[in-house]
């Protein structure tokens, strides 16, 4: 396996080192627009052996399949985080159980970092995304969770408020003071036991133009379908042949690590 | 393997053909498609040279600027979309994102505003000339719920500004994404493909040579 590195290492620095750009401008054009992942697509037919990043066509499909796997991490990727024997342990899983990357699989979450104006000023939101069937090979993106809420001040889930106990024998007749001249509070009314949807939270501020979107100021997809790991996708935009959809993140997890890290995505760490 | 022969290996490309994801299109019908797509991408790509070509006359490129619009949905304007339960669906004008090597801020601006700035960066240059490589990827080929196909190109520009004395002024290489609507339109004997254009966004700007 080691060989097979450092055969493959070779090839990269012999490609990524390369500038041809000097003396074919236009071919050094063409090429590194045809060694970009453009989009996620091309890295899914990368990931699955379906297509492969020019120069890495090794004449060993194993090989190739290797080449082309690793030509899908960002090289740029912080090492003293990310060691050399969970790449290889990665690649071993990948290839052992045959894995194929789907844009359309459960497993695979987007995570939109967003600005939104509220009030007046830009707050941050996030919001996870999952690709669903919609009708008949119709799939569409639909919001599975939100967050950032208690952070923005939109909400606060740690407080509570009190209704008197002896409100009821004025038929709740407070309730007109506490909603209507403490709205900020609302969501210290509610029972301890009931959490706060952040999902349905964020839709009605949406729906009553409470807040208003700017833009997606980060995109990052998570993928949890390689047995024993997790990695996150970035698209970087540089020059260069290491560009577009890469692998920025990797790390171990167990299938307990799995859920715990879905559930912190849909709010089911409590 | 030795490593000639790795090396060797090393100075081929291959691009090979388009991913296909989400739709019940056949190969061919893909084939087909892509090949409008691509055909709507170099015929903008056309146009947008043809709007700062300085052989051109003043009308011939306002021309231009009309026959561009034409290719996008909405033809420039704001537009709505119906959808599946008759609802109308409200859509801002098709925006272009701008981006420069000077700065790392990408803007956003109409296209219709785009193409006029164009028009008139030849009076502020004295020439420009905007080429596309020869490569357009079309992929991410969905079905949307109303039975059109939404799909997205992917190609690069080059944009050379050049002063009165011909000597170059600015001069970047922008990787661009555009966002394609698609109707199948049913002919006797066939279908034609019916591709708008829409947003177009900037994966990456770099200095040219």
């Amino acid at each position: 396996m080691d060989k097979r590195y450092i055969i493959y290492l070779i090839c990269v620095f012999v490609a990524y080192t390369a500038n041809a750009q000097i003396l074919f401008p236009d071919l050094a054009l063409n090429d590194e627009f045809k060694a970009q992942v453009k989009s996620l697509d091309e890295f899914q037919a990368r990931f699955n052996g379906t297509e492969y990043k020019p120069n890495t066509e090794l004449g060993n499909d194993s090989l190739t399949r290797i080449a082309n796997l690793m030509s899908l991490f960002d090289f740029q990727m912080d090492t003293t985080v990310i060691d050399r024997n969970i790449l290889r342990g990665f690649i071993d899983s990948v290839m052992q159980n045959n894995i194929q990357f789907n844009m359309l699989s459960h497993d695979l979450w987007a995570e939109c970092d967003c600005s939104f104006k509220y009030k007046g000023k830009t707050t941050s939101i996030i919001l996870y995304m999952q690709k669903e069937l919609y009708r008949r090979e119709v799939y569409r993106w639909a919001i599975v969770s939100v967050h950032g809420l208690d952070s923005t001040g939109i909400i606060n889930s740690e407080r509570f408020y009190s209704i008197s106990p002896v409100e009821h024998e004025i038929h709740f007749m407070g309730l007109q003071d506490l909603l209507n001249e403490n709205p900020s509070q609302a969501f210290g009314y509610r029972s301890k036991s009931k959490q706060i949807d952040q999902l349905s939270v964020f839709l009605t501020l949406v729906h009553n133009k409470a807040i208003k979107f700017e833009q997606v100021e980060e995109l990052t997809f998570h993928y949890l379908g390689v047995p024993g790991y997790i990695f996150t996708i970035k698209e970087f935009n540089r020059v260069g042949r290491n560009s577009g959809w890469l692998i920025n993140h990797i790390q171990t997890a167990s299938g307990d690590d799995k859920i715990e890290y879905i559930n912190k995505i849909n709010h089911y760490e409590h | 393997m030795k490593p000639i022969k790795i090396l060797f290996a090393c100075l081929f490309f291959l691009f090979p053909l388009s991913g296909f994801a989400q739709s019940d299109l056949t190969p061919s019908d893909k084939d087909a498609l892509q090949t409008r797509v691509k055909e709507k991408v170099e015929e903008f790509v056309n146009h947008l040279s043809n709007i700062v070509n300085e052989e051109l006359t003043e009308y011939q490129r306002q021309n231009e600027i009309k026959a561009a619009l034409v290719l996008f949905i909405g033809n420039g304007e704001r537009y709505d979309v119906t959808n599946v339960y008759g609802e109308k669906e409200h859509h801002e004008a098709v925006r272009m994102q701008i981006s420069s090597i000077n700065h790392d801020i990408k803007r956003w601006l109409t296209m219709k505003k785009y193409l006029w700035n164009q028009y008139k960066n030849i009076h502020r240059y004295g020439k420009v000339k905007i080429e596309s490589a020869d490569v357009v990827r079309v992929d991410n080929i969905n079905k949307t719920s109303d039975g059109h196909y939404e799909a997205m190109a992917y190609f690069c520009q080059r944009y050379i500004a050049y002063n009165e004395n011909g000597r170059v002024v600015y001069s970047d290489i922008t990787t661009k994404k555009i966002k394609v609507y698609i109707d199948a339109l049913e002919i006797p004997g066939g279908v034609i493909w019916e591709a708008k254009l829409g947003d177009v966004y900037v994966t990456a700007t770099e200095p040219n040579g």
